[in-house]
């Protein structure tokens, strides 16, 4: 081997070794201060997981972390307290009539947009107009929905049929209200012009990446408000999540059931609390594609087929409670007698087979979307032990919920979220239900579902549980598991969990 | 030189628009599809073909594209579906954070990895041996890896730089260094394993050849053989490993910026092409046909300054 000048060498290496030191030194410098607090005002930091498509309110979800988003800068016309209890908002006041079809609501007087237009019933009526013909995915929530404007502060919402459900549904996106000259604006995607309680600061504002929000001074309650901004970063990995927790660049983020015992280790406060139930919907009760699952029988063998326990241990990390019904275990519709109606037996299933005339099984497609299928080996495996054969059908994700809600696939996998009693029964039971993706009606059914949207009180609550009794018996579903949803702040925040709402409200942030 | 450098000009133009046509025909065929993600899932038949209509995707895909191309030569790359915010307005603020990470990283793996190749090959023995098992551990080891151990390191445990995010330099230059340190090491690792491995190779083998005998019979010193001669000639393989470490690179750095949630064109290719944003696709696919090109470009130039027998072949 030949020698080189060492003392060159030498030096080269001593050069960059300098370099290295200098790098590192301009890092040793401060990092910035934690983004709770900085100049004397109170900052919130949030990190978001979900990707935000637009601020346009006829196109912003009701579900999801984005929803802190649209909270920030829109207000709605009605508002839910934890538990779900429905309270005035941006209305006042509301008040039902007795077979629920017609919503009067009574706006606060004297407040504005961002733009300086006026929050009145003319402003409301184009809102929920807007709503309903923006084709967003709240939009069929309000699409039978007559809007009156009856005075300058009342509004009266009419529907043909009874909608026990309207008042909900205006405490989540269809009861955004936003400027109406913003509906017709070139930037309504990335320029809201609500009456929430901030605005956004676009100077301070990476579209796709850092929202920042300023307080709105005009906004009716800004008590219920304690920070001064709020700054939400898209942050889609946990792990970064995580990090920026652990190293306090943002204060709450939503994480994971493998990541919680990190972020409890790491001193972070998670909040815990079921939202969603996970588990097959066997959409094709009428077998209509698979004539085997219009049998009851077949439906209740692939409810006995599956081990819950072991699911929600080895699929949910054992955060979670076995279920096998689509109403949470807090709601008012929850039957415990009923939970051991399915318990995990194969060969009681294998019976249940025989009797209904389909020992051999069947075939059909699951769709399977790349990143969502840690479900498909127990599906697969599981069914295989009545001869069921699945197909895993590749989906991208941006086509399968159309084909999903379409009704294509007999059976699917599914989280759905559970909230009231009456919004379970409207998401996924009613014959018109976004979530009955056989769209099958049952006589039998229909009048506990009429009687769902009138009844209050009592009355309701015993109707609910008719109705899940008469799922459960009918095995309609199958459901696995109420998987624990997980929320982490640090130890400077506080926030509250909200019914059927995977994500903490911005109101209910607080400093500890 | 003129002649070559209008050459490889002409060649990177000419792949430009190939692969943006055949990306093209491949995003736009489905127009009905594109405008119900558009619109959303309860868009009525109407509105779908209303919103075809408007967005220009019931044309023949030739058309389209040929909008698309005379777009580009005003500078116009269209508008988010989702957002209605320009392409080249998202590039704008999406392209520094990766350019920088990827820059830097170029330039560093360019500099390291000559020193640490040339001083295997040259020196030999246990240096040797010592580098080429560092490198064949740190090339085997995924940069998203390194990243969560420098992330541990040095941003929670010693908390020396940021743990995520990205700051433009306009606002805290100091800020923008800080927050590229983990994001340039983590990806930096791989890529000098991988190319100081390869000029090691390539000084090995020019210094195996006839003429360095002979220049060195002739009493010229060694730090003018290896740096004047026997570098010039391991420049054109050293060159072409790091044209391909660029590709690498770029790939790479998609999970790096989501592990550190910066706002990179990784980010935006993936969420743009998740959410079915067209227009943002493409100009995610124009930023990495240029950059590849232009890296190309500038690898073959200065390999053909280098060594001019490069210019011929």
């Amino acid at each position: 081997m030949v020698e080189i000048d060492r003392r060159a060498f030498g030096k080269g290496m001593l050069g960059l070794g300098f370099g290295a030191i200098l790098l590192g030194a301009a890092g040793c410098t401060s990092q910035g201060s934690s983004t709770s607090k900085g100049g004397g005002s109170k900052v919130l930091t949030l990190a978001i997981d979900d990707e935000p498509g637009s601020f346009d309110p006829a196109k912003v979800s009701s579900g999801g972390s984005v929803v802190q988003l649209w909270q920030a800068c829109f207000d709605t016309l009605l508002r839910y307290e934890a538990d779900g209890t429905i309270v005035p908002n941006a209305a006042e006041s509301f008040t039902f009539n007795d077979d629920k079809t017609a919503l009067t609501l009574k706006l606060r007087s004297g407040t504005i947009f961002t733009d300086g237009a006026a929050v009145d019933a003319e402003a409301v009526k184009a809102s929920l107009e807007h709503m309903k013909s923006g084709g967003g995915s709240d939009s069929s929530r309000l699409a039978d929905v007559t809007v009156t404007v009856q005075d300058p502060l009342t509004v009266v919402l009419t529907t043909p049929k009874s909608k026990g459900l309207l008042p909900m549904f205006l405490c989540l996106a269809p009861g955004i209200i936003s400027s109406p000259a913003s509906h017709t604006a070139a930037d309504l995607a990335t320029n809201p012009v609500g009456s929430g309680p901030y605005r956004l600061d676009a100077a301070a504002t990476t579209s796709g990446d850092t929202w920042t929000f300023v307080r709105n001074e005009r906004y009716w309650n800004t008590a219920a408000y304690p920070y001064d901004k709020v700054v939400i970063r898209l942050m889609t990995d946990i792990t970064a999540r995580l990090n920026a927790l652990k190293s306090g660049q943002v204060n709450a983020a939503p994480i994971t059931s493998q990541t919680k015992a990190e972020a409890v280790g790491s001193g972070l406060r998670v909040l815990e609390h079921a939202v969603n139930w996970a588990g097959l919907f066997l959409a094709d009760q009428q077998g209509k594609k698979i004539r085997a699952l219009g049998n009851v029988k077949v439906r209740q063998a692939i409810n006995m087929v599956f081990d819950r326990a072991a699911i929600v241990k080895g699929l949910f990390q054992g955060n979670g409670a076995v279920t096998n019904q689509i109403f949470s275990n807090v709601s008012e519709a929850y039957l415990p007698d009923l939970v051991e109606s399915y318990p995990y037996d194969v060969g009681r299933a294998k019976e249940l087979m025989a009797q209904a005339g389909f020992a051999d099984g069947f075939e059909f497609d699951l769709p399977t979307i790349t990143g969502m299928d840690a479900a498909n080996p127990i599906i697969v495996q599981q069914l295989a032990e009545l001869n069921i054969k699945v197909n895993q059908v590749k989906v991208a994700m941006n086509q399968a919920f159309q084909e999903i809600l379409a009704g294509k696939y007999p059976i699917v996998y599914m989280t759905l979220e559970s909230r009231t009693p009456l919004w379970d029964i409207i998401q996924a039971v009613v014959p018109e239900a976004i979530w009955n993706l056989g769209h099958v009606a049952d006589p039998a059914l229909q009048p506990l579902l009429d009687r769902a949207q009138t009844a209050t009180g009592e009355e309701a609550k015993q109707n609910a549980q008719a109705i899940n009794r008469f799922l459960v018996e009918q095995a309609w579903f199958c459901p696995w598991a109420l998987p624990t949803n997980l929320y982490a702040t640090d130890s400077s925040t506080t926030a509250s969990t909200y019914l059927g709402s995977d994500t903490p409200y911005l109101t209910s942030f607080r400093q500890a | 030189m003129v002649r070559f450098f209008l050459k490889q000009v002409m060649s990177g133009l000419l792949l430009t628009v190939v692969v943006t046509a055949v990306t093209f025909t491949l995003v736009f065929s489905d127009g009905s599809g594109i405008a119900r993600r558009v619109l959303g899932t309860n868009a009525t038949e109407e509105q779908v073909t209303a919103k075809v209509h408007e967005l220009g995707l019931d044309q023949p895909v030739v058309v389209q594209y040929g909008k698309w191309l005379s777009g580009l030569v005003r500078g116009d790359l269209g508008a988010s579906y989702f957002t209605g915010e320009p392409v080249g307005a998202m590039l704008t603020t999406r392209v520094p954070v990766t350019l920088a990470i990827v820059t830097i990283a170029l330039l560093l793996t360019l500099i390291l990895s000559v020193l640490l190749g040339v001083t295997a090959a040259v020196r030999g023995g246990w240096l040797d041996q010592l580098l080429q098992v560092v490198g064949i551990v740190g090339a085997s080891i995924p940069n998203f890896v390194i990243a969560i151990a420098l992330i541990f390191t040095f941003a929670i445990a010693v908390p020396l730089f940021p743990a995520t995010g990205y700051v433009s330099p306009d606002v805290d230059p100091a800020g923008w260094a800080r927050s590229l340190v983990l994001p340039v090491m983590a990806v930096l690792i791989g890529s000098i394993a991988g190319s100081a491995q390869q000029f090691r190779g390539a000084v090995i083998d020019v210094l195996r050849q006839d003429f360095v005998r002979t220049l060195r019979s002739r009493g010229i010193s060694e730090r003018a053989v290896i740096f004047r001669h026997v570098l010039r000639n391991a420049a054109a393989p050293g060159m072409t490993i790091l044209s391909i470490q660029t590709i690498a690179l770029l790939g790479g750095v998609v999970l790096i910026e989501r592990i550190f949630a910066m706002p990179g064109m990784g980010l935006l290719a993936n969420s743009s092409a998740l959410q079915g944003d067209i227009p943002a696709v493409m100009g995610c696919v124009l930023f990495t046909i240029v950059v590849v090109v232009v890296v190309n470009l500038l690898v073959d130039l200065l390999a053909g300054w280098l060594n001019p027998k490069a210019r011929l072949s």
